[in-house]
């Protein structure tokens, strides 16, 4: 029986419409949420769900398909509320979409926020000053007070958003749970929408509620589990292939993405919180670049030593990279992982999402025989 | 199974000859042979060009990898010795090898999505037919594909990879972040290398860096001439590889000492690119299509010449010497292709006046994100001020992508426009 809590997280419009607080829309996951909420804002993460052909008179059509997604939701007002917005300097197409954000709907409030990308002493230090200058703009423009305290406690929500969704990740790739991977894909969504603060209540029931109830399951199916799956990628623009995976055979155990584990991995540490001389916002920074990083960043045997780590704890039979087309970062890295995979003997596929619906059919053949050639290689 | 081994022995023997210094004497002299009624300058690259590659072969100096946003000042304060994989790119597509090195790439994982110029050099390091690098030093800048490319090549060739991560700001915080790592980097080089960083050689670096920057400001301003005397299409060519790599170096000042001469002759003579000249066009983006094609001459038969390039202005202070690391982080920082896309339309609209424009052609090259991704907005401030602009969709080294006959119906019916 599916629990209170998926009708919670599937009706995010209707809790949307009672939040008290201003809305701040914000697009990647190197901008920390804790400075949105110690500013008194609703953190909102702009996941588009359209066809990237409303932006076709503003963007290139040979571009990101979820920048174009993002643009087009916005200019024909498909986005709630969103005239707040920080941006990040983490790609090509992300400094377009500001140029034209900013041109084709002056009336937002925009923040670009410029990152490294590397983890040195000097790169924290950098973006370190970047999140000051955040700060003292939000401060400026919305009169608004960040002060240690409030940084501290939006330090706290986020924290416990992280740890309540490790959580029950692990209950999930240990078995304990019978959860979809469509599931859990949808509750990490829902994480980086919906109010935290509510949102770990609600979440903290739910995991009480399934350790209580052995062999919980969310009502849609039992899996055949047959064979462990990685997937790898950016932003997953179709949750829905987790379900192909899952209907073939497969397990996903892990989801490498920025709409997966790479959004919750790792805490701010609660010990250096307790410290009173401790700098919250260089802690923020500190965690920001030190997280296991996205394709975009260049620490790449960080990102391999995560991934290979993953493949040895959970024996995983095969890799599925999710990229979007003319993500670039992305496309480089993948000729150094897959010549690696394949000195392991783990078998790998390459997908590519674009925010439509005509590739599916497409994908779910590829992902059919990819997990043939699994059982064949077992 | 005969024929891998064939093809096997075909290319070890071929990365015996292209390792071997004296191949490039021996290129040079057939080259200067063949294009013995071609300008001084355009010999005085093929000089620079192959002994750059003759000297990488015999490694006296600690050879770098680069891209072309690193600035090659830097490099020759550091006694390195640079080649630019996206330059020779442009040259083994010009000469007509880009598919073979293209291929390689594809068959490694290199999408065909990415732009086409890194699979072409990602082909020739796979093939590895090129003398080693001993280091690759490149920046973040402009382009997501550079950052992770070279680091690729790190990998290939197992060499570091020294990163200068640029900001999207040009301000003094971000221009102390740049010159942090340019003497960090710097220092470690040197101390990898085992030798002591030279402020002579900076100083003669920095100086020959400023005398030739001087004459490219004066050459840019004998291009405001109408006829144009000299046509973009070059300056996209050979006169493009010098830009980017040759500043700071002897060879670099000589370059551009000659070509303005011939230029500034050509000024006097009033001798234009085309006889009767009807229209003056701006390029925007860094490259052309390098492998045969036709739009050159589709633009002549219309009257139209390549007055200027946005690639070609000059964009940064004169170097410092007394403040090396400030002075190469400020030159990278006020890159106008970097940032915010007002920088680069700010420089568009001064091009055009500066020029007397009559269109502007956007080269959209495929696979190339930070450009393509800008080109819609230039065009509406464009349109405000009443300035056609064509959206030529394309590819530099890819000639599968190129279509000669839509490419042509699409510049005559701009042409038009402009008529």
């Amino acid at each position: 029986m599916k629990s209170g809590f998926f009708d919670y997280i599937q009706n995010k419009e209707e809790v949307l419409k009672f939040i008290k607080e201003p809305i701040m829309g914000w697009i990647c996951t190197y901008i920390p949420e804790e400075i949105v909420i110690a500013a008194g804002f609703h953190p909102y993460r702009i996941l588009p769900h359209t066809d990237p052909s409303l932006a076709n008179s503003y963007l290139d059509s040979n571009f990101c398909p979820f920048i174009r997604s993002c643009l087009g939701e916005a200019i024909n007002k498909k986005l709630p509320h969103i005239e707040n917005l920080i941006m990040v300097n983490s790609c090509d197409a992300m400094r377009r979409l500001q140029d034209a954000w900013k041109d084709y709907l002056p009336d937002s409030f925009i923040y670009f926020l410029d990152l490294p990308r590397t983890n040195s002493k000097e790169a924290i230090q950098y973006y370190y000053q970047n999140l000051q200058l955040l700060i003292t703009e939000l401060e400026k423009h919305f009169k608004v007070n960040i002060t240690r305290e409030s940084l501290y406690h939006a330090i706290l929500i986020c924290n416990d958003t992280r740890k309540l969704l490790e959580k029950l990740f692990n209950l999930y790739k240990n078995n304990q749970i019978f959860l979809t991977a469509l599931d859990l894909s949808q509750i990490i969504e829902s994480s980086m929408i919906l109010p935290k603060e509510e949102f770990n209540k609600f979440l903290t029931e739910f995991i009480q509620k399934i350790n209580k109830e052995k062999n919980f399951s969310s009502g849609i199916k039992k899996l055949r589990n047959k064979f462990k799956v990685l997937v790898s990628g950016t932003i997953m623009d179709n949750p829905e292939i987790f379900e192909v995976i899952e209907d073939y055979g497969g397990k996903v155990v892990f989801i490498d993405m920025c709409t997966g584990s790479r959004y919750f991995q790792n805490q701010i540490q609660i010990q250096k919180l307790k410290n009173s001389n401790t700098n919250f916002l260089k802690l923020v920074a500190e965690h920001y670049l030190s997280k296991i990083p996205c394709p975009r960043m260049m620490d790449i045997e960080k990102r391999w030593a995560n991934l290979l780590e993953v493949i040895r704890n959970y024996q995983v039979d095969g890799v599925i990279f999710y990229n979007l087309k003319f993500c670039d970062t992305s496309m480089f890295e993948l000729p150094l992982i897959k010549k690696r995979l394949q000195e392991y003997r783990i078998p790998s596929l390459c997908l590519e999402g674009d925010y439509t619906s005509t590739t599916s059919g497409r994908i779910k053949t590829r992902i059919q025989a990819f997990m043939e050639v699994l059982e064949f290689a077992e | 199974m005969q024929n891998n081994f064939k093809r096997n022995i075909a290319s070890s023997l071929i990365r015996k000859i292209t390792k071997c210094p004296n191949t490039y004497n021996l290129v040079n002299l057939s080259s200067k042979l063949y294009f013995r009624n071609s300008s001084k300058s355009f010999k005085l690259w093929l000089d620079f060009l192959f002994s750059q590659l003759k000297e990488s072969g015999r490694k006296k100096k600690p050879v770098v990898w680069a891209n072309i946003y690193a600035p090659s000042e830097l490099l020759y304060s550091l006694n390195l010795l640079p080649i630019y994989p996206e330059l020779i790119s442009g040259i083994l597509t010009s000469i007509g090898l880009a598919g073979y090195f293209i291929e390689t790439a594809e068959s490694n994982f290199y999408s065909t999505d990415l732009c086409s110029f890194y699979r072409v050099a990602a082909g020739l390091a796979i093939k590895n037919y090129l003398p080693k690098p001993d280091l690759i030093i490149s920046t973040s800048q402009l382009c997501d594909g550079t950052t992770k490319f070279f680091h690729n090549l790190s990998k290939y060739f197992r060499c570091k990879h020294y990163l200068i991560d640029t900001a999207y700001y040009n301000n003094k915080d971000t221009e102390s972040y740049v010159a942090d790592q340019l003497g960090k980097i710097s220092y470690q080089i040197c101390n990898s290398f085992e030798y002591k960083l030279d402020p002579k050689l900076i100083n003669l670096s920095f100086d020959l860096s400023n005398k030739t920057r001087e004459y490219i400001i004066r050459l840019n301003e004998l291009r405001r001439n109408m006829p144009s005397p000299l046509s973009g299409w070059d300056a996209m060519a050979y006169i493009l590889y010098m830009f980017f790599s040759s500043m700071g170096a002897k060879s670099g000042l000589e370059f551009y000492r000659t070509l303005f001469q011939e230029v500034e002759n050509k000024v006097i003579q009033k001798a234009g690119v085309l006889e009767k000249e009807k229209h003056r066009i701006l390029w925007l983006h860094q490259v052309r299509p390098y492998y045969k094609n036709k739009i050159i001459q589709n633009l002549k038969e219309k009257g139209a010449v390549i007055s200027f390039e946005d690639v070609s202005k000059v964009y940064w202070k004169a170097l410092d010497p007394e403040r090396p690391w400030e002075s190469l982080a400020q030159k990278i920082n006020s890159n106008f292709g970097a940032g915010a896309v007002e920088r680069r339309i700010e420089v568009i609209r001064d091009l055009i006046e500066n020029y007397k424009i009559d269109g502007v052609i956007h080269f959209s090259q495929r696979g190339c994100r930070q450009s393509c991704g800008g080109a819609y907005l230039i065009k509406d401030f464009l349109k405000q001020k009443g300035v056609p602009m064509l959206i030529l969709d394309g590819d530099g080294a890819d000639v599968n992508n190129y279509s000669a006959g839509q490419t042509r119906t699409r510049i005559e019916a701009f042409l038009e426009m402009l008529a």
